[in-house]
C-alpha cells in the first residue's frame, strides 16, 4: 500500500491543480460570457471588446494547466515511483494555484461582468474595465509562481 | 512624432461664403471648431439643429437599408476585404454624384417599402396558420361551425381538453348532470389532448343543452365560420400562400436593387458629411454680413491652412496662443507619429490620450511593448504566421494610414514573438523534434542536440523568472527615466526631477545581486548559457552594493535637498528626513509589487509553449503523418488565438499599470477636427 502512496499524491496533486483551477476559469468564463452576450445583443460591433473581457478569467485554468505539466514532468522524472514525501510535496506545491485559482477566477470574472456593463454604456473606455479584471489576476500569477518554485524543492 | 502644439484661431469670413469655406475647412480637415459663448448682443447663433436632426433621420434610413439588403442578399467579402483602400474621388466627381442622391434616397425608401410588405406579410402567415389551427377540428363538417340547430332542432359546437372515448362517455356524463335533456352527441374529430363534439337537442332545449356543455368543461367554437369549415381551411391556405408568394416577389425586388448597395453607402457617406458640417455650423456666430468661427489647429499646419484658404476667401483671421494652464480651457491634444510609435497609439488612446502636460508616450513604448507582448506569446513558430500574414497584407492592399497602423502592429508583434520563440527554442512548441520522427513520433535528443537557442525556459523555470524579472527592471527604470525627462521639460523642476527619480532608479540597479542570490540561488550559474549573468553579478557585487546604498541615501535626503532649494523654514528641512525615510519604505514595498508583477511574462510564456506541446503530442498519438497535421493545424490555431489575446492584454496592462504608473498621466481630449470622415470613398486633394 506504501509503496503506492507516493505516486497517489503526486497524480492527486496533479488532478487537483487542474480541476480546481480549471472550475474556476469555466465558472468565470462562464459568468462573463452571459454578460457579454447581453451587451452584443444591444450592440453586436462590440463583439471584440467583449471577448476580451471574457477570456480573462480563463487564464487561471491555463495556469493550473501549466503547474499540472509541471508536476507531470516531475513524475516522469521520479520514473513514476515516488516516496510519501515526494508525492506529498508535488500535492502541496500545487495548491497554492489550485485554490487561488479557483478563487481568483471567479472574482476576476465578477469584475468583468460589472466591465461589461462599463463597456455597453461607455465603449470607450472598455481598456479601463480591462485593467480592472486584470489587476485580480496579479494573485493567481503569484500563486502560480509559487508553485512551480516550491515544485524545485521535491527532490 | 510627438504632440503637436497648438494655436487658437478666429476666423471672420462674409456670410454669402459661409457655406462654401466649412466646406473647404472640412476637405482640409486641420481644425477643430469650438463653441464660444459670448454675451455679445450683436452675435447671434444659427440654430441648425433641426437640419442636422434631418440628416440623422435620412442617414438611419440608409443605414436601415444597408441591413435589409445584408439579409436578404449578404455581400459577398473576402477575409481581408476590410484591408481595401477606400475609393479615391475628385471634386468635381464627387459633386457629380451628389446629385443623384435623392434618387438613392428613393430608393432606400422603396427597399424598406418592400422590407415592411415582407414583414407584414410574415404576421399575416401567423395569423392565417393560428386560424387554420382553430378550423383544424371542425374539417370533416359539412355545415358552418356557426349553425346553430334547424327548425327542429338546437345544436351546439365545442371542444374540450377532457379526453373521451366515445360518444357515449360524454352521454354517461350528461345524463348525470341533466338526466331529463334529450340530447344526441357526435364525435366530429380526437386528438390526445382535444375532443371536437357537436351535441344535439330539440329546438326548445337549446338553452339547456348549452349549459350542459358548459357545464361538462365544453368551450364553444371560437369565431365560428360562415360556410361549412372546408371553405375557410381552402381560403386560409391560399391565404399563406399568396403571402408566401409575395414575400418571394418583394425578396427578388429587393435583390434586383442591391446593385445599389454601393450607391447608399455613397449615400450613408455623404449624409454624415453633412451631418457634420451642420453640426459645426452650430458654432458658428452671426452678426450682419459676416459670420465667426473659433478652432484650434496644430500650429505646424497653420500656415498652410490660411494660405489656402486666403487664396478662395476675405477673410480676416486672428491667432492666438492658447492657455494650457486654464481649467476652462480644455486644449485638445493632437499626436503624430512614425510609423513604429503610431501602432501604440491605439493602445494609448484606451488608456486616456495625452494631455499638453504629458510627454508622448508612444516612442518610449513601442519597444517595450512589443518585448513584452513578444515574450508572453513566445513562440516562434506562432511569430512567423503572424509576420507572413501582415505582410501579405501589406504587399497586396494599398493601406489606409489608420488600417496600417493596425496592420504593422501586427507586423512587430509578430517579430517580438519570433525573436523571444527563437531565444527559447520554441517552435510551434517542440514541433521540430516532431518532425525530426517523422510526424509520427518525437525524436527523443533532438532538441538538446540542436543548439541555435539561448536556454530552454521549461528545463530552467527559475532562470527565466528571473530573466523576467530583470527584463520588468529594465522597463520601470524607463519609466522613471521618462518621469524625469518629463518633469525637466514640461515642469522645469530640475532638482526634483534628478532627484525622485535617481534615488529609485539607484535602488532598482542596486538591488539585482540580491534578488538573484534570494530568490535563484545558483540557477543562473549551474546553465553555462546563463552563467554569464551570475559571473557579472557576482564580480561586481560591490559596485551593486554601493549603488544600492547611494540609492537608500539619496532618497533619504532628497525630500531635505528640495526644501533647502526652496528656501524653507529650517523645521521643514528637518522633517525632510522622515519623508525620506517613509519614501524609502514605500519605495521598497511598491517597486517589490512592481517587479513580481513581470511573473505574468513567465506565466503566459510557458503556457504558450507547453499547450502548444501538448497538442503536438496529442497529434502523434494516432502514428499517422496525416492526422497529425490536421490535429496539430486546429489546436495551434486555437493556442494561438487565445493566447494572442492573453498577451495582447497583459502587455497592456504592464503598460498601464507598472510603466504609466510612473510617469504618465492622461485625461487629454482628443483633437477632432472638421473632416471628412467617410467609409467607401475619399477626396483626392486638389491642388
Amino acid at each position: 500500500m506504501s509503496a503506492y502512496l507516493g505516486i497517489v499524491l503526486g497524480i492527486l496533486g496533479v488532478a487537483l491543480a487542474v480541476i480546481l483551477s480549471g472550475v474556476g476559469s469555466a465558472v468565470g468564463v462562464g459568468l462573463v460570457g452571459q454578460s457579454a452576450a447581453a451587451v452584443v445583443t444591444e450592440d453586436p460591433s462590440k463583439f471584440g471588446k467583449v471577448l476580451i473581457l471574457e477570456i480573462l478569467p480563463g487564464t487561471q485554468g491555463l495556469y493550473g494547466f501549466l503547474a499540472g505539466f509541471l508536476m507531470m514532468n516531475k513524475i516522469r522524472a521520479f520514473d513514476y515511483s515516488l516516496t510519501i514525501a515526494q508525492g506529498g510535496g508535488l500535492l502541496v506545491a500545487g495548491l497554492p494555484i489550485a485554490i487561488v485559482g479557483l478563487l481568483s477566477a471567479i472574482w476576476q470574472a465578477k469584475v468583468a461582468v460589472a466591465g461589461c456593463s462599463l463597456t455597453a454604456k461607455q465603449p470607450t473606455q472598455s481598456g479601463k474595465a480591462i485593467i480592472f479584471s486584470a489587476m485580480v489576476e496579479t494573485y493567481a500569477v503569484l500563486a502560480l509562481l509559487i508553485s512551480i518554485l516550491l515544485l524545485q524543492y521535491v527532490k | 512624432m510627438a504632440i503637436l502644439d497648438m494655436k487658437k484661431i478666429e476666423i471672420v469670413a462674409l456670410l454669402r461664403d459661409s457655406e462654401a469655406l466649412i466646406d473647404m475647412i472640412q476637405r482640409i480637415g486641420k481644425l477643430q471648431l469650438v463653441s464660444v459663448d459670448s454675451d455679445d448682443e450683436v452675435l447671434t447663433k444659427i440654430n441648425s439643429e433641426e437640419i442636422c436632426n434631418k440628416f440623422a433621420e435620412f442617414q438611419e434610413k440608409a443605414q436601415e437599408t444597408l441591413k435589409v439588403l445584408d439579409e436578404y442578399k449578404p455581400e459577398k467579402t473576402s477575409m481581408f476585404s476590410s484591408f481595401e483602400p477606400r475609393k479615391e474621388m475628385s471634386v468635381s466627381e464627387f459633386t457629380k454624384e451628389l446629385q443623384n442622391i435623392d434618387e438613392i434616397l428613393n430608393v432606400c425608401y422603396s427597399i424598406l417599402s418592400l422590407d415592411k410588405q415582407i414583414n407584414d406579410a410574415k404576421v399575416e402567415i401567423i395569423r392565417a396558420k393560428t386560424g387554420l389551427e382553430i378550423i383544424q377540428p371542425w374539417l370533416s363538417l359539412n355545415v358552418p361551425t356557426s349553425f346553430t340547430g334547424t327548425d327542429n332542432t338546437a345544436v351546439f359546437f365545442g371542444t374540450s381538453t377532457t379526453p373521451y372515448k366515445s360518444s357515449n362517455d360524454i352521454a354517461q356524463k350528461a345524463a348525470q348532470i341533466a338526466p331529463d335533456l334529450d340530447c344526441d352527441f357526435e364525435i366530429i374529430s380526437q386528438t390526445k389532448s382535444m375532443t371536437a363534439v357537436a351535441a344535439v337537442s330539440k329546438k326548445e332545449d337549446g338553452e339547456k343543452l348549452s349549459t350542459l356543455m358548459r357545464s361538462l368543461e365544453f368551450t364553444p367554437v371560437v369565431d365560428p365560420t360562415r360556410h361549412p369549415p372546408q371553405v375557410r381551411h381552402d381560403r386560409l391556405t391560399k391565404k399563406i400562400e399568396d403571402c408566401e408568394k409575395k414575400i418571394e416577389n418583394c425578396k427578388e425586388k429587393i435583390q434586383e436593387k442591391a446593385n445599389f448597395r454601393k450607391e447608399i453607402k455613397f449615400l450613408n457617406d455623404c449624409l454624415t458629411l453633412r451631418y457634420d458640417k451642420y453640426d459645426a455650423i452650430k458654432d458658428m456666430k452671426v452678426a450682419n454680413n459676416v459670420f465667426i468661427i473659433t478652432g484650434y489647429i496644430p500650429t505646424k499646419y497653420l500656415d498652410e491652412f490660411l494660405n489656402k484658404i486666403e487664396s478662395k476667401f476675405d477673410i480676416a483671421y486672428n491667432v492666438i496662443d492658447p492657455d494650457y494652464d486654464d481649467e476652462n480651457e480644455t486644449v485638445p491634444t493632437a499626436v503624430e507619429s512614425k510609423a513604429l510609435p503610431a501602432t501604440m497609439e491605439s493602445i494609448t488612446d484606451m488608456y486616456s490620450p495625452p494631455s499638453h502636460k504629458d510627454i508622448d508616450p508612444n516612442p518610449i513604448m513601442t519597444f517595450f511593448y512589443f518585448m513584452l507582448a513578444g515574450m508572453m506569446l513566445g513562440d516562434a513558430g506562432y511569430g512567423i504566421l503572424m509576420v507572413l500574414a501582415c505582410l501579405f497584407i501589406k504587399i497586396k492592399y494599398k493601406l489606409e494610414p489608420e488600417k496600417r497602423k493596425t496592420v504593422n502592429f501586427g507586423l512587430f508583434f509578430g517579430i517580438g514573438t519570433t525573436f523571444w520563440g527563437m531565444m527559447f527554442n520554441s517552435w510551434f512548441g517542440d514541433l521540430p523534434a516532431y518532425i525530426a520522427g517523422g510526424l509520427k513520433t518525437k525524436a527523443p535528443d533532438f532538441i538538446t542536440t540542436n543548439h541555435l537557442y539561448w536556454f530552454n525556459t521549461l528545463d530552467y523555470t527559475t532562470a527565466f523568472l528571473l530573466f523576467c524579472f530583470f527584463i520588468g527592471i529594465i522597463h520601470l527604470i524607463a519609466g522613471l527615466l521618462a518621469n524625469m525627462y518629463k518633469m525637466m521639460k514640461k515642469q522645469k523642476l530640475y532638482l526634483e526631477g534628478l532627484l525622485t527619480n535617481l534615488a529609485p532608479i539607484l535602488l532598482l540597479i542596486g538591488v539585482l545581486p540580491i534578488i538573484n542570490s534570494q530568490i535563484g540561488g545558483d540557477t543562473l550559474a549551474i546553465n553555462p548559457r546563463t552563467a554569464f549573468i551570475d559571473n557579472f553579478l557576482n564580480d561586481y557585487s560591490k559596485v551593486f552594493t554601493i549603488i544600492l546604498l547611494a540609492g537608500v541615501v539619496l532618497m533619504i535626503i532628497a525630500p531635505v535637498l528640495t526644501a533647502i532649494k526652496n528656501k524653507e523654514k529650517f523645521v521643514k528641512v528637518i522633517a525632510g528626513f522622515g519623508t525620506g525615510l517613509n519614501d524609502v519604505y514605500g519605495a521598497a514595498s511598491g517597486y517589490l509589487g512592481d517587479v513580481l508583477s513581470y511573473a505574468r511574462l513567465l506565466a503566459l510564456g510557458l503556457c504558450t509553449g507547453v499547450i502548444a506541446s501538448v497538442i503536438n503530442e496529442l497529434a502523434a498519438m494516432i502514428g499517422s503523418p496525416i492526422a497529425f497535421v490536421i490535429i496539430a493545424f486546429l489546436g495551434h490555431t486555437i493556442n494561438l488565438g487565445i493566447n494572442l489575446i492573453g498577451a495582447y492584454v497583459h502587455a497592456n496592462r504592464l503598460q498601464y499599470v507598472e510603466f504609466f504608473g510612473k510617469f504618465y498621466e492622461g485625461g487629454g481630449k482628443q483633437f477632432q477636427p472638421l473632416r471628412i470622415n467617410t467609409q467607401t470613398f475619399k477626396i483626392k486633394e486638389e491642388n
